[in-house]
């Protein structure tokens, strides 16, 4: 898992609430996504500001029970995989050639061997691919 | 376009559907009335001369030669969109493209991939793509006495109302593509003409043998599922959830996979009187 200091919510999304669900629908990917109660009081406290350890006391209070932190970092994940927050920057690391040579060798190297090697869009569970 | 304007046009008109105008144009008189059927289901005549869609239909002249083949040309504006020896698939082709950019082009209204009843006074909507079996549904509730309202569109409007696209259905005899269309008079059912607020809405896929065991879904999953098949969602996204959300407010939404139609057909309109 990559580590969220302050996650961000994407602002180019649409989103309408349904009853305690939120429909988020992403208009760079054409791809809706279907939030429940938890997940989108996370997404809705990820403003950049706030920690995952913030978001999880202040969902304890908006709740009035006790949200274990482990929850909100889940809910995190899967927001992330579903390309709903920011992508953290990365600071640019300037290699020598030989190393980059080298790194991307590996990387090649290992993806091929595992057959894990995906290309276009997926979707994740619990969104659809609009056509 | 200058090319085909230059060509000599026997006759045409000028349609105004769900707020989209268009025009229809042909080379040779008589072939005109093929037409008028296939338009959209309340179209009216516009005196407007422009518009936003142009479809020339050439229809080959003079007697097949050997070594000849004659063949019926359809343009969208400058584009050609059919070449065929056949007049009717030319014409089918017409049909489906003039339905697909009035859904695509309304604001009027928002278009989802859809089959639709009337049930004691609401909508029955079964959302889904082209060869889904939407059309075999529908029919079997017309068949138990519901109203039909499309076989292939809901239409909602700005106050989330279903409204009725009762085009002919287009019915599949045999396994092949080739679709005989039917009026609901002609399947002794009555066609709806009021809008209704949708009651309930099924999500399910057809497999040989199954049994039809619905779940119910939650309103956000079924919302979900109408943007999956809603058509002008990328252009207009923002009011198509907007009027998901006044559409879904009253509605339960169950998904299952279902076997034969008839079995599912009676179980959702038991369901729809239970839900009342």
């Amino acid at each position: 898992m990559k580590e969220r200091q302050f996650p961000r919510a994407r602002l180019d999304c649409l989103s309408r609430e349904f009853g305690e669900e939120v429909l988020v629908y992403d208009l760079q990917r054409d791809v809706g996504h279907c939030l429940n109660s938890t997940a989108a009081a996370t997404w809705k406290l990820c403003d950049g500001n706030n920690s995952p350890s913030q978001i999880t006391r202040t969902l304890s209070r908006q709740l009035s029970a006790r949200v274990d932190e482990s929850v909100v970092r889940l809910a995190l994940d899967l927001l992330a995989n579903a390309n709903l927050l920011v992508e953290p920057k990365v600071p640019v690391e300037y290699l020598s050639r030989r190393v980059a040579v080298r790194r991307i060798g590996f990387s090649c190297s290992d993806r091929f061997a595992s057959g894990d090697f995906h290309c276009g869009a997926h979707a994740c569970p619990g969104s659809v691919m609009l056509a | 376009m200058k090319k085909l304007d230059r060509l000599d046009w026997a006759e045409g008109l000028t349609l105004s559907t769900f707020g989209v105008r268009a025009g229809v144009r042909v080379n040779v008189l008589g072939v005109l009335p093929r037409v008028l059927p296939l338009l959209p289901p309340g179209w009216k005549k516009s005196h407007r001369v422009i518009v936003e869609r142009l479809y020339s239909l050439v229809v080959a002249q003079g007697c097949e030669r050997a070594g000849v083949r004659r063949l019926h040309l359809l343009y969208a504006d400058s584009t050609r969109i059919a070449r065929d020896a056949a007049l009717n698939r030319v014409l089918a082709t017409l049909e489906t493209d003039l339905h697909r950019y009035t859904a695509e082009a309304t604001s009027d209204m928002t278009f989802l991939h859809a089959g639709v009843v009337g049930w004691q006074g609401s909508a029955i909507v079964f959302p889904g793509p082209s060869l889904s079996g939407k059309t075999t549904l529908v029919r079997e509730m017309l068949r138990l006495g519901a109203t039909y309202y499309s076989d292939e569109f809901a239409v909602v409007d700005s106050s989330g109302l279903v409204h009725p696209f009762a085009r002919p259905l287009g019915i599949r005899e045999d396994s092949s593509y080739r679709q005989t269309k039917y009026s609901a008079e002609e399947l002794g059912a009555t066609s709806g003409v009021k809008p209704l607020p949708m009651g309930m809405a099924v999500i399910c896929k057809y497999e040989s043998g199954a049994q039809w065991q619905p779940a119910p879904l939650s309103q956000g999953q079924g919302a979900l599922e109408l943007l999956a098949n809603s058509v002008a969602v990328r252009s207009q996204p923002d009011q198509t959830l907007r009027r998901l959300q006044k559409l879904v407010r009253h509605t339960i939404f169950i998904q299952g996979t279902r076997g034969e139609a008839h079995r599912a057909a009676a179980s959702i309109l038991n369901l729809s009187c239970a839900h009342k």
